[in-house]
């Protein structure tokens, strides 16, 4: 393995110093439709991070976030995910260490939430009495208990999204990649649920409103022209006294703050 | 074993199982209605035709249904679970095949004791063997009906339906030759290949079947690889 397990990796006083990098993206591009949505995108992230990627095509962000999910195809350029190169190939331990969720859930609706959340835990390699105790703990905490055994399209778009991010969190992933999620949720609701929980998980979300996600990110990021032109803590907004927005992402980046770790 | 299990889920919610197992009962039973009215001709072509049909119709079910789990996302929330996507289209291609080919050994079955051979009774393996190798074309036409669905989502069926009907209707036209070539299975059933012959025939187009199923589940594995999903 590339590198060691979360716990494993956390208990050096080190790697808590140091603060490793998990994801790490050189030179990605992608051109869609004759456009270069990624032209080039060098990206590295230190582990425990919480960073919002914006972009001024509002279809870059969520075209990294698939490309490194493995749902879309990159035309050049490697991603590395919690130390995990992921080409052609899966490497192994890739279920339990990278989570993603998309803007639409993906479980087939005829599920129910327990019936998706076995699911996903059988397909991450979980067995045996530890399945079904995560099960019923991630079902508690997403509120989900109550209807654990209804079909997912008698349940509501929002039940949906929300077994889609509990199955995605089931398997405790050390990188956890979030596409547009919980829309149909109120916005309180949406911010308490994304404020994810693991100090050392390193969460990237793709959103077409910045706005909507003060409070649940520390960095941002901005892709503009295929190409990353900023990434800063979200101090540095506050500093400058710039909005989280579109708007105030392309001030700041247009300060000279790019590259910022 | 997972994956398995899956597919044959959203096969039965989709209602396409039913389909799949009923498409070779409903031929057959047409084939034995239309084979009553018209007997002794044209012997059994009626139900050899039927099965094709039920084929092709059967390949479109399989590909619409991968379709559909495309489009719906089930797919990429798989393999965003680390599932290979060869595994995926593997799955969708061996498990409702399997169906198809049960389906299509028990309507065979049936169809067989309900229609007179047309020389003399044959011997049980060569039932089987007939049997079976009228099923197996199902299984590269849909390995096809995978690889259309896998890039044209939205016409997948009409597309599908076109493309494994042309595969079926090549060696109905070159009749010629019956001896070697994927449909050969219907000429077992009727009753078209020269006597002596069916179990060597039999063999030779499920072999051939297998073969065809492999170079088209490549080509469509090659293809949803690079799709996005």
């Amino acid at each position: 393995m590339p590198i060691s397990t979360p716990d494993a990796l956390w208990s050096s006083p080190a790697a808590r110093r140091l603060r490793p990098v998990a994801i790490e993206i050189s030179g990605l591009a992608r051109t869609v439709g004759g456009e270069a949505l990624l032209d080039g995108v060098d990206l590295a992230i230190s582990a425990g991070a919480r960073v919002l990627v914006a972009g001024l095509d509002p279809n870059a962000p969520s075209l990294l976030l698939r490309i490194m999910a493995g749902l879309a195809r990159a035309d050049r350029g490697t991603v590395v995910l919690a130390g995990l190169l992921r080409e052609a190939s899966i490497p192994e331990g890739w279920a339990r260490r990278i989570g993603f969720v998309g803007a639409d859930p993906g479980i087939p609706l005829w599920m129910t939430p327990a019936e998706s959340l076995d699911l996903a835990a059988r397909l991450a390699g979980i067995d045996g009495p530890q399945r079904q105790r995560l099960i019923d703990t991630s079902l508690q905490n997403f509120q989900l208990g109550a209807i654990r055994d209804r079909p997912l399209r008698h349940a509501g778009r929002n039940i949906a999204e929300r077994t889609a991010l509990a199955a995605a969190l089931l398997p405790d992933p050390e990188v956890l990649l979030l596409d547009e999620p919980l829309r149909a949720h109120p916005p309180p609701d949406r911010l308490r649920l994304l404020r994810i929980p693991g100090e050392h998980r390193t969460v990237l979300i793709a959103s077409r409103f910045p706005a909507q996600e003060g409070g649940i990110v520390d960095r941002v990021v901005l892709i503009r022209d295929g190409r990353v032109a900023l990434h800063a803590p979200i101090e540095e907004l506050d500093a400058q006294r710039l909005p989280l927005s579109l708007r105030g992402m392309t001030a700041l980046a247009d300060l000279g703050l790019v590259g910022q770790q | 074993m997972i994956l398995g299990v899956h597919v044959i889920r959203q096969l039965w919610i989709q209602l396409r199982l039913l389909g799949l197992l009923s498409l070779p009962v409903v031929a057959a039973l047409i084939a034995v209605t239309v084979e009553g009215q018209s007997a002794p001709e044209p012997g059994r072509l009626t139900l050899a035709i039927a099965f094709a049909v039920a084929a092709v119709l059967s390949a479109v079910l399989i590909g619409t249904g991968f379709t559909e789990e495309i489009r719906s996302g089930a797919a990429s929330w798989l393999v965003v679970r680390a599932i290979p996507r060869t595994a995926l289209i593997g799955a969708w291609l061996a498990v409702p095949s399997l169906a198809a080919l049960v389906a299509f050994a028990l309507a065979g079955i049936l169809a067989g004791l309900a229609i007179p051979p047309p020389v003399a009774q044959p011997d049980p393996l060569t039932i089987v063997i007939g049997v079976v190798a009228s099923a197996a074309p199902t299984i590269p036409l849909a390995a096809l009906a995978l690889a259309v669905g896998v890039r044209a989502s939205g016409r997948v069926t009409a597309l599908a339906t076109v493309g494994t009907a042309a595969v079926v209707a090549v060696p109905l036209v070159l009749v010629g030759d019956a001896a070697i070539h994927p449909a050969s299975g219907y000429w077992l059933i009727a009753g078209m290949v020269p006597a002596g012959r069916p179990i060597t025939v039999g063999l030779q187009s499920i072999g051939l079947c297998l073969a065809l199923a492999s170079v088209l589940w490549l080509w469509a594995a090659r293809r949803f690889a690079r799709r996005d999903l």
